[in-house]
């Protein structure tokens, strides 16, 4: 069987072969890199390093973006990286962590790692604490939804950046996005369009476009393997998603629909927009050049 | 008067008429669909809920989608034909052991291919 998840690449996927996965964005140290070359286009003060760092949940997919790689890529681009504070996936308060990133580190740009109600609460602490302007506050990409402002309150998300990639945003335009609208219209009447949503579509449509290939190679769904769909997933080139994402170039054996990401901030009416084109991160996980 | 005769070839007639319009206005004809069998993977409840879900229903509702706007279409052998998904879902609760209960049960079931929120 193929099999198309909107999860990120990981070490792991490289252990069996053949390789019958297909991931919907490049892993998180890719992404990471992706985001060190917007701090450093942010940051103005040619006096002293910014200092980065990232407060995630405690799992193995969190401890995967505190890669060597990252590390160095950001000393590469004259950012000091502070090694990465985890919290429980079941905790409640995070004053002790957040002291330590701000007054312990003085840490100016912290990455949150969490779920949509995690980051919430985070965020919320922050404000608690006074500490919203002390550094720069990048929600990641998979928790970029209205659920937060609802938990957290416009007051406290306003302003918040954002670390976007797996699709674009529900204000990007295009035929793409106008479809996703309308199927969410149609079976999802209560409620709200979201960039998550978006993501998932854009998952829905590489692995549509790959299996539609393969029947044209094959004849019927019978003689499809989970071999030939992947095959034909590395045919797509320069597709068109009309701004779900951007367009879609395949590479093998680059499992990654998506290798771009975009910075994001939340506005006081809730809506959550680019500040940034489209960067592409690097491709690092499975990459036979890279030193990883 | 118009005779019988005449009558039969014009009642002729204007059948091949009706039968070349039928057959130049209709769309192409396609043989019966086929389905795909697909399995999805979702994360409709767990710790992550809020973030899976809208992923999850994004993922199940494209697939919806083209069935209900009838399935389909590829090319095979200088032939059209259209196909349709045989959509299997189940919730895996963000947890590995239930995703790979679901897999295996999507397997089983003849799966093509797997989308995972």
């Amino acid at each position: 069987m193929a099999h198309f998840t909107y999860g990120p690449t990981t070490k792991l996927l490289f252990d069996h072969t053949p390789q019958l996965i297909a991931t919907g964005c490049q892993s998180d140290a890719s992404r990471l890199s992706g985001l060190l070359d917007w701090v450093a286009s942010d940051w103005k003060d040619k006096n002293r390093k910014p200092r980065f760092t990232g407060l995630c949940y405690e799992a193995t997919t969190s401890r995967q973006s505190e890669d060597p790689y990252v590390f160095k890529y950001g000393e590469d681009k004259g950012i000091e990286l502070v090694p990465w504070t985890y919290y429980s996936f079941s905790a409640t308060d995070y004053m002790t962590e957040l002291k330590k990133i701000i007054e312990e580190n003085k840490v100016d740009y912290v990455w949150l790692r969490g779920g949509a109600g995690q980051v919430a609460a985070i965020m919320k602490d922050v404000v608690r604490l006074g500490y919203k302007d002390k550094a720069k506050w990048i929600v990641t990409y998979f928790s970029l939804d209205p659920v937060v402002v609802k938990i957290a309150g416009i007051d406290v998300m306003e302003g918040v950046y954002g670390l976007n990639s797996d699709a674009g945003m529900p204000t990007d335009a295009g035929w793409g996005v106008d479809l996703a609208k309308k199927i969410f219209t149609k079976y999802r009447p209560k409620g709200e369009f979201s960039q998550l949503y978006m993501t998932g579509i854009h998952v829905a449509m590489i692995a549509h476009e790959s299996v539609r290939r393969a029947l044209e190679k094959v004849g019927e769904p019978n003689k499809l393997t989970g071999k030939e769909i992947i095959d034909q997933y590395y045919t797509i080139k320069d597709f068109d998603l009309g701004g779900i994402a951007p367009k879609a170039t395949i590479n093998y054996p680059n499992p990654a629909m998506m290798g771009q990401i975009r910075i994001v901030q939340w506005q006081k009416d809730g809506s959550i927009i680019p500040i940034s084109d489209w960067i592409d991160g690097p491709w690092i996980f499975g990459n036979p050049a890279s030193k990883e | 008067m118009v005779s019988k005769k005449k009558k039969n070839t014009l009642a002729v007639g204007v059948a091949g008429l009706i039968c070349m319009a039928v057959i130049l206005f209709s769309p192409p004809a396609f043989s019966k669909a086929v389905e795909v069998p697909i399995g999805l993977n979702l994360e409709l409840t767990g710790g992550l809920a809020a973030t899976t879900i809208p992923v999850s229903d994004g993922l199940l509702d494209y697939i919806k989608y083209i069935n209900d706007e009838g399935g389909f279409e590829y090319e095979y052998s200088g032939k059209m034909h259209q196909a349709k998904y045989d959509i299997m879902w189940a919730d895996n609760g963000f947890t590995v052991a239930r995703s790979l209960t679901n897999v295996r049960r999507f397997a089983q079931k003849g799966a093509k291919l797997i989308l995972t929120a």
